[in-house]
């Protein structure tokens, strides 16, 4: 489909923040466009080699930061096609002190729109069930999380898009949006934002090979943190400052009994205990592609360790970083400058070691850390050791859940360094990290900018 | 089929690709570590013994220069295995050659992530290896 030449609201990314919003416009009778740079998968298949190159942006793009990884979703639902579903709010003392008390109404507002539910009992994996165990061996806090799952029947494959359609995600909301009028053009890459006398006037952008412009009086960046703040540097000079990101560790607990660890809701628990030193450890899957591009060493020795997949148990350490980055576009790309701070690397230390001792505690015989020099442990005390060794460099640590680069410049209603009808609805908008899940917050950011937008 | 023995079957051109981005003693532990001695590009002696000293010398090396020696035996063992594994596309070809490409740049870690991940994905595809590892595979 060639995008039109005039729409009344253009929303740039089609990924919860974007889809929200646009479900939110459209039901206001507003005459939405959708510009979202990916396609939809061909078909979903739950196979990695088929899924992955299509439900991820470029892969795994490089940065100018060395070690850092940064991950996105591309095509309509982005980040949710491939997230885990867990949906966990910022907690409202942070939100107060941030003055963005406004998004406690919005995260009500959007969990009844997802049926965010609390994830059952019943439905823990063994896996979850290993994890939870473990932390209450330990009696660190641990929480079962919440999801936007409806009709879920445990095949395990959330990170591969799932095939059965069985959560309320951007990809629902989309094609309801597009029920009430929403136009969702794909393969459309929005270049530039239009601005005249501090007034947005539209978006200009390739599709098909094809340039285009449409016009149009609100333009809404909601294609994430970085491209977010990328496309916005074209118009703003604080732009694209203040990006950060949550760097994130595994740990492999090898157990004397089958985890099956791909098998069920793959992140049902999470361990709370440190949250209030910036460290979230959580369970993940471990489909074998997807752990095998991450082992160390060589193929012989990965083979080896992937001969013992069914009894591996994951946990991923993610830290909230308080060093600021900054992105920049580079011939149309983000280029992003950013490097781990000490204290995350140091943050990340200890939740490496209290994810080791957790799955320890757990009954793992042992356990194993993939940095460039990959440590094995066999004992508690073997785990006390870790916390001085940080990561270095060369471990290759992945990026997630990225933050800011509009902050500074957006007000309460997402409007970019006063620049009339250009708004964020994005986790950009957001102002420091929180080590908390943030796909709940990006639906409730797009939430809350839609209804500003409608007068609601 | 072992790899040792595929290796031997290795076009020198595939070679070719991947051997000019390391350095020759980056090379050169790259065999001795998997047991391996490129004689010339087409014969490969197999010699454990050689491969112990290899991985004895590369410990007593400092750190920051033994994790680059280690990152360029990954990115030359994760090459040959891509080269060996899979039919690759054009198109994952020519990711690999812009991985290998980015070996000496400042985003060396993740051009190597990239070209493990590549590499993962091409070789644990496959329904046998798949089979073998208890990996039941998408389900109805």
């Amino acid at each position: 489909m060639r995008p039109p030449v005039r729409a009344e609201v253009v929303i740039v990314g089609a990924g919860p923040s974007g889809s929200t919003a646009a479900w939110r416009l459209s039901r206001a009778g507003a005459g939405v466009v959708i510009l979202e740079r990916g396609h939809a998968p061909h078909a979903l298949t739950d196979r990695e080699a088929e899924m992955l190159p299509q439900l991820r942006l470029g892969g795994t793009t490089a940065t100018i930061a060395p070690g850092l990884m940064l991950e996105s979703g591309t095509g309509p639902g982005g980040g949710s096609t491939m997230s885990l579903g867990v949906c966990q709010r910022i907690p409202e003392a942070t939100l107060r002190r941030w003055g963005s008390s406004a998004l406690i109404k919005a995260y009500d507002d959007v969990e009844a729109l997802l049926s965010v539910r609390d994830i059952p009992r019943s439905d823990l994996s063994r896996l979850n069930t290993l994890f939870l165990q473990g932390g209450r061996a330990l009696s660190y806090r641990m929480r079962r999380l919440r999801d936007n799952r409806d009709s879920c029947v445990g095949a395990g494959f959330c990170a591969l898009g799932c095939a059965r359609q069985a959560r309320v995600d951007a990809g629902r909301l989309l094609h309801e949006a597009q029920q009430h009028g929403a136009h969702l053009i794909q393969g459309a890459k929005v270049t530039g934002l239009q601005v005249r006398k501090r007034r947005i006037q539209g978006v200009e952008g390739i599709a098909d090979g094809r340039q285009f412009s449409i016009k149009a009086d609100r333009v809404i960046l909601a294609a994430g943190a970085v491209m977010s703040s990328m496309l916005a540097t074209g118009v703003s000079r604080g732009a694209g400052h203040g990006l950060f990101f949550h760097p994130t560790a595994r740990v492999l607990g090898l157990f004397p009994a089958p985890v099956v660890g791909w098998e069920g809701i793959p992140r049902s628990v999470a361990c709370v205990q440190f949250v209030d030193d910036g460290i979230w450890l959580s369970p993940s899957s471990t489909h074998p592609a997807t752990l095998a591009g991450w082992l160390p060493g060589s193929t012989e020795a990965r083979a080896h360790l992937l001969g013992r997949m069914r009894s591996l148990a994951l946990c991923e350490v993610a830290v909230a970083d308080s060093a600021v980055g900054r992105v920049r576009s580079h011939r149309g790309r983000p280029q992003v400058d950013y490097a781990v701070s000490a204290s995350a690397r140091a943050a990340l230390a200890k939740g490496v070691t209290e994810a080791a001792r957790l799955w320890l505690a757990a009954g793992a015989r042992r356990v194993v850390i993939p940095w460039a020099e990959p440590a094995i442990l066999n004992t508690l005390a073997d785990a006390e050791l870790l916390r001085t060794a940080l990561p270095s460099p060369e471990d290759p640590l992945i990026s997630r859940w990225p933050g800011g680069g509009l902050a500074a410049v957006s007000d309460e209603h997402g409007e970019i360094d006063g620049i009339t009808g250009l708004h964020a609805a994005d986790t950009a908008l957001l102002p420091e990290a929180t080590a908390v899940p943030p796909i709940l917050t990006a639906y409730a950011l797009g939430w809350r900018v839609a209804g500003a937008l409608t007068g609601q | 089929m072992p790899r040792r023995a595929l290796l031997l079957v290795l076009p020198a051109g595939a070679l070719g690709l991947l051997l000019p981005r390391l350095t020759p003693e980056a090379v050169l532990l790259a065999a001795l570590c998997q047991g391996l001695f490129f004689l010339n590009d087409e014969t490969i002696v197999d010699t454990l013994q050689l491969g112990q000293a290899a991985e004895a010398r590369l410990d007593a090396l400092p750190l920051g220069r033994r994790l680059q020696l280690r990152g360029d035996l990954r990115a030359l063992d994760l090459g040959v295995a891509l080269l060996i594994g899979a039919r690759l596309s054009s198109g994952a070809r020519a990711e690999v050659r812009l991985a290998l490409q980015h070996l000496r740049s400042t985003a060396r870690a993740p051009a190597l992530a990239r070209l493990q991940e590549l590499c993962a994905l091409a070789c644990y595809g496959h329904p046998n290896l798949l089979a073998e590892l208890g990996y039941a595979g998408p389900t109805p």
